[in-house]
């Protein structure tokens, strides 16, 4: 070890042991004097002389303590040390301030960190593939939709801009011409999504959602397998042996993880496929936000007559079809060096030789129809477009968390320096360095603000768990994607509330720089209850509290919109009966029923669940009510001149629909069985048709027996035979509309069984009834209608919920902070008080008086905040229902319960003032 | 009398060791009458700045410290040389001597 080193270990050590190294050294000087004086009255001098010797020749004993403590420990660490002690001292002596500012900060950092964190998982991660910013998609615009048979979008697909027509599906055709464009990509695949399939060969039958991918899909995006192997191109061809790759999740979910998955048979819509491979564990799917258990090769269907879109309609999506199916949704990877300048001048030229056609005339020249190639990270929005309101909402809510608990935690800090000057005072007249002086103010005030992101830390980790939870339970959170908690975001809130406490902490210390000693002394707490340097305090303090109430109103104010706008939602009458309704959902088609079939199956079904104890009645329809799947479609009315075309949502409901769902009959009648069996190539179905219909395209004229036709992809003919109530279709926020019911047939279907009994407790019952009627279908979605209900509002309800919240907690903060300010200006002005009150005024006076300035503070800060809001909640408006971006009932309650709390925390301190005692008032000092 | 020298700094770390070297283990006291007993109170010795020289000669781990009895029956912290102390001793003498030896020979050649 060299000198120095061991100097510097000596040092340190000696940090620790100080007390006890003190003494040792007091004891050393002493024996030192002491023999210094016995020397000195051996040499004969008296004993006053002999110590005072002693002393003389010693030089300063002080000096020579004071060098020798800098000697033995580290100056800088030691000063540091003192100065924690002494901060910690002297926070403890004010436990009600630390306690305040340490939770003001941790809320503030808590919140932001939390919130912040969701908005880095949703928005801001990349996609999972490699070189995500090579990857481009291919999208068309145009100034017309095109003339095709089918146009299935998949993906999303933002608009380049808001006028064009566009879109991000092609036909395979015009993919296979992309394909051999070897010096503008290193590879060009296609997908193809949400192919239902009813899986067996894995437990009991179940229910997936797959893709379809073109066998160079995993190596175009970068993708490993985390085992066995992906898809090559091989298993794309005519001929290959029938494989699919399953995602680390799924695999997880629903074989266990069990690597002898791999190599197994499963059946998938009745064909046997093998199981070759898992996906790399990052890699949920392309699109972050939408996981795929399933990929299956592109030309699989093709191969296995297996049938991926049931029996829905004709004009499905296959490798056969042709220029005016577009389907297929294409990705690319740029070769290096080439620009996507280039690569779509290429595409592009392709694109319009092929859809300028004469023969296939999908496009006309005047329609100016184009190819562009979007860079994917911003083509492929995850989960952006779902959440990015909310997120941007709760954002914005825990700003303003933040922004007002800097700002309480600058009005605690400014009190507390104000209260603290003549301490400070004290100290310079001691002699008290003033660097000294700051570092300790400087030390208290990170400490504070250390401790409150510590805590903070602890808050935001505890929040993300929870949120999460929440909002997975929710089924709003898709359950693969982690969330962290995001550093540089908690580094970024710990250093905005470090640095405000930093800045108003050392307020004191630039004051105290200025401070003139003998006037501070001598005024004590006289002149700084009533003199310039409290006013200013106030001034800025009162600003402080002023802008906390105004940020609290405005994030109240949004709050209450948000709020109402969910009670609206949860009192909006859909028109039905929504209480004790279980759905589930089949889809027999899949596994190769015809419609026939499935007709009897279902038939079956309603015969023997509607025979189960507790169950009223069953019903099944295409699509449930509320489920926010429509079918619109447009139609003709027979004998209307001129003709004209007309839209309207269409349902395709099964027998008892309407007694089941108790949607009333207004005339005519509701479906008959036999209605369920007529021959295919009848000419006039019957059909029911709602108010909104009628008042609509009929006007005064009576519907029933009238004829409408061209409904539906097979354009068929329906007669009105019936009238039924009005019913919010799509969702409860939207607007009632003409609706067209039309007997079902045997595609898939929702179940509807109205019980008598809490749903859930038949659940059992049904399930037994399918499987003994088949146990190959999956039955899915199996819920209650209002746990349906209660789904489709959960983000509303977040919102509503964490708004409310962080209005809530910006309202108590600057409570707190009113509360402060209106404590500590009482404290100061206890002897104009006992003043006043010895010149006659009553406890009531005084009582008024501070409750007014309070008043005062919270009436300016909610003006403000409203006219603030004035201004801001009008990018709420598409999240509300019911209730007007200004709606001034809101605001009224807020104010109103601004008022309410703002008495409260002005009462505690009022009212010591009006108990103060002229008589120890005057004498207080 | 000539006027007090004061001591320069850095000698007093080399007249400490060697004050320790030829008398053993001595207390602070000890060692302060003894400098001034030997430079004849030629050298005026602020008592109280031998304590932190000490204290740094410790920490460098040049001298080592316990606590003893004085000859007079009185609890006091003796000093004495470690073994690193005697060799930093003799290499500080011989540089001090040459340095000295180099002094005088400039002041011979000027005057």
């Amino acid at each position: 070890m060299t000198e120095s080193a061991r100097t510097l270990v000596a040092r340190f050590l000696a940090l620790f042991r100080r007390p006890s190294l003190d003494r040792e050294l007091d004891a050393e000087l002493r024996s030192h004097l002491e023999m210094a004086v016995e020397r000195n009255l051996a040499q004969g001098m008296s004993r006053e002389q002999a110590r005072r010797q002693a002393f003389l020749d010693f030089g300063g004993l002080e000096q020579t303590r004071q060098t020798y403590r800098e000697r033995r420990g580290l100056p800088f660490l030691d000063a540091l040390f003192q100065d924690l002690h002494f901060a910690l001292r002297m926070l403890g002596k004010s436990p009600g301030f630390t306690a305040v500012a340490v939770l003001t900060l941790a809320l503030g950092i808590g919140a932001n960190t939390a919130i912040f964190s969701l908005i880095d998982a949703v928005l801001l991660r990349s996609l999972p593939v490699r070189d995500p910013q090579q990857l481009v998609v291919f999208q068309w615009t145009a100034h017309h939709s095109p003339n095709t048979k089918g146009h299935y979008s998949y993906m999303s697909c933002p608009s380049p801009n808001a006028s064009a027509e566009h879109g991000c599906s092609l036909s395979y055709p015009m993919f296979q011409q992309f394909q051999p464009l070897e010096d503008e990509f290193s590879g060009v695949t296609a997908l193809c999504g949400n192919v239902g399939l009813n899986l067996r060969g894995n437990g009991p039958a179940s229910f997936v959602q797959g893709e379809m991918v073109s066998g160079n899909f995993f190596d175009t995006l970068g993708i490993g397998p985390a085992l066995g192997r992906t898809l090559a191109p091989s298993d794309d061809q005519p001929g290959a042996p029938p494989v699919a790759v399953l995602s680390y999740g799924y695999w997880q979910r629903a074989f266990g993880g069990d690597p002898g998955a791999v190599g197994r048979t499963i059946w998938l819509n009745n064909a046997a496929v093998t199981i070759v491979g898992v996906a790399a564990r990052e890699f949920p799917g392309l699109d972050p936000g939408r996981v795929r258990p399933i990929w299956l090769p592109l030309s699989l269907s093709q191969r296995t007559g297996m049938d991926l879109f049931g029996t829905v309609s004709g004009d499905h999506p296959s490798l056969q079809a042709g220029d005016d199916i577009w389907w297929v949704y294409v990705v690319a990877r740029l070769k290096e060096g080439t620009s996507v300048g280039q690569a779509q001048a290429a595409v592009d030229a392709i694109f319009r030789n092929d859809v300028l056609d004469q023969t296939k005339a999908l496009f006309k020249t005047e329609d100016a129809p184009r190819l562009v190639l979007m860079p994917a990270p911003q083509a492929i929005s995850g989960l952006r477009e779902q959440f990015s309101t909310p997120l941007a909402i709760l954002m914005t809510a825990a700003g303003m968390v933040l922004l007002v608990a800097c700002a309480n935690v600058a009005g605690l800090m400014l009190a507390r320096s104000a209260a603290r000057q003549r301490e400070l005072a004290v100290r310079l007249a001691l002699g008290a360095g003033r660097k000294r002086i700051a570092m300790q103010l400087l030390t208290e005030s990170v400490l504070l603000s250390g401790a409150g992101g510590v805590l903070g830390i602890l808050l935001a980790y505890w929040s993300v768990q929870s949120l999460v939870a929440f909002m997975s339970h929710g089924g709003l959170w898709p359950s693969h994607l982690a969330v962290h908690l995001d550093l540089r975001v908690l580094g970024f809130t710990v250093a905005a509330s470090v640095f405000t406490g930093i800045l108003f902490g050392l307020a004191p210390a630039f004051r105290g720089m200025r401070l003139e000693l003998a006037p501070a002394l001598k005024a004590s707490l006289r002149a700084l209850g009533t003199g310039a340097s409290a006013g200013r305090w106030l001034n800025l303090g009162g600003g402080l509290v002023v802008a906390q109430v105004a940020l609290a109103i405005l994030a109240l104010s949004g709050a209450g919109l948000l709020v109402r706008t969910l009670e609206n939602l949860k009192s909006v009458n859909p028109g039905f009966d929504t209480h004790n309704i279980l759905l589930f959902k089949m889809d027999p088609s899949l596994n190769g029923y015809t419609s026939g079939q499935a007709l009897s199956l279902y038939s079956q079904m309603l015969q023997r669940i509607e025979a189960v104890p507790g169950v009223i009645s069953a019903t099944y329809s295409f699509d449930s009510l509320l489920s926010g799947n429509y079918w619109d479609t447009s139609f003709q009315i027979e004998g209307e001149t001129p003709h004209t075309q007309h839209e309207t949502l269409g349902l395709a409901a099964g027998p008892r629909f309407f007694e089941t769902m108790g949607i009333p009959l207004m005339v005519g009648r509701v479906f008959a069985p036999k209605d369920f069996s007529l021959p295919p190539d009848s000419l006039w179905k019957p059909a029911l048709i709602n108010q909104a219909f009628a008042r609509n395209f009929f006007k005064d004229q009576n519907p029933l027996g009238r004829h409408i036709s061209g409904v539906g992809h097979q354009g068929r003919g329906h007669e009105i035979v019936g009238i039924v109530g009005d019913t919010k279709f799509q969702a409860l926020r939207s607007e009632i509309a003409p609706t067209l019911f039309v007997p079902a047939g045997g595609g898939e279907a929702v179940f509807e069984v109205r019980t008598a009994v809490d749903p859930r407790t038949v659940t059992p019952a049904v399930r037994s009834i399918v499987t003994q009627l088949d146990s190959n279908l999956p039955l899915l979605s199996m819920n209650t209608q209002s746990d349906e209900i209660d789904r489709s509002l959960f983000q509303e309800r977040l919102i509503a919920r964490l708004s409310s919240l962080f209005g809530g907690l910006a309202l108590s903060l600057a409570c707190v902070g009113l509360y402060g300010l209106l404590s500590y200006e009482v404290a100061q002005r206890t002897r104009e008080i006992g003043v006043r009150m010895a010149l006659g005024a009553r406890p009531s006076d005084v009582l008024r008086f501070i409750v007014g300035q309070g008043m005062a503070l919270s009436a300016a800060g909610a003006i403000l905040g409203i006219l603030g809001a004035l201004g801001v909640t009008r990018y709420l408006a598409s999240l509300l229902y019911g209730v007007r971006p200004f709606d001034p009932l809101t605001f009224l309650a807020v104010a109103l319960l601004l008022a309410l709390v703002a008495l409260a925390a002005c009462y505690t301190p009022a009212r010591r003032a009006s108990r103060v005692d002229p008589m120890v008032a005057l004498r207080y000092e | 009398m000539p006027p007090k020298a004061e001591v320069l700094q850095g000698t007093l770390d080399l007249l400490v060791l060697k004050t320790l070297d030829t008398m053993g283990p001595m207390h602070g006291f000890g060692i302060a009458q003894r400098i001034q007993q030997i430079s004849q109170d030629v050298l005026r010795l602020n008592q109280g700045t031998l304590y932190p020289a000490l204290l740094r000669l410790e920490q460098r781990g040049w001298i080592s410290s316990r606590w003893g009895v004085s000859e007079n029956n009185r609890s006091a912290k003796f000093y004495l040389l470690t073994r690193t102390g005697r060799r930093q001793l003799r290499e500080e003498a011989a540089g001090w001597n040459q340095m000295a030896a180099v002094i005088n020979r400039v002041l011979k050649a000027t005057s």
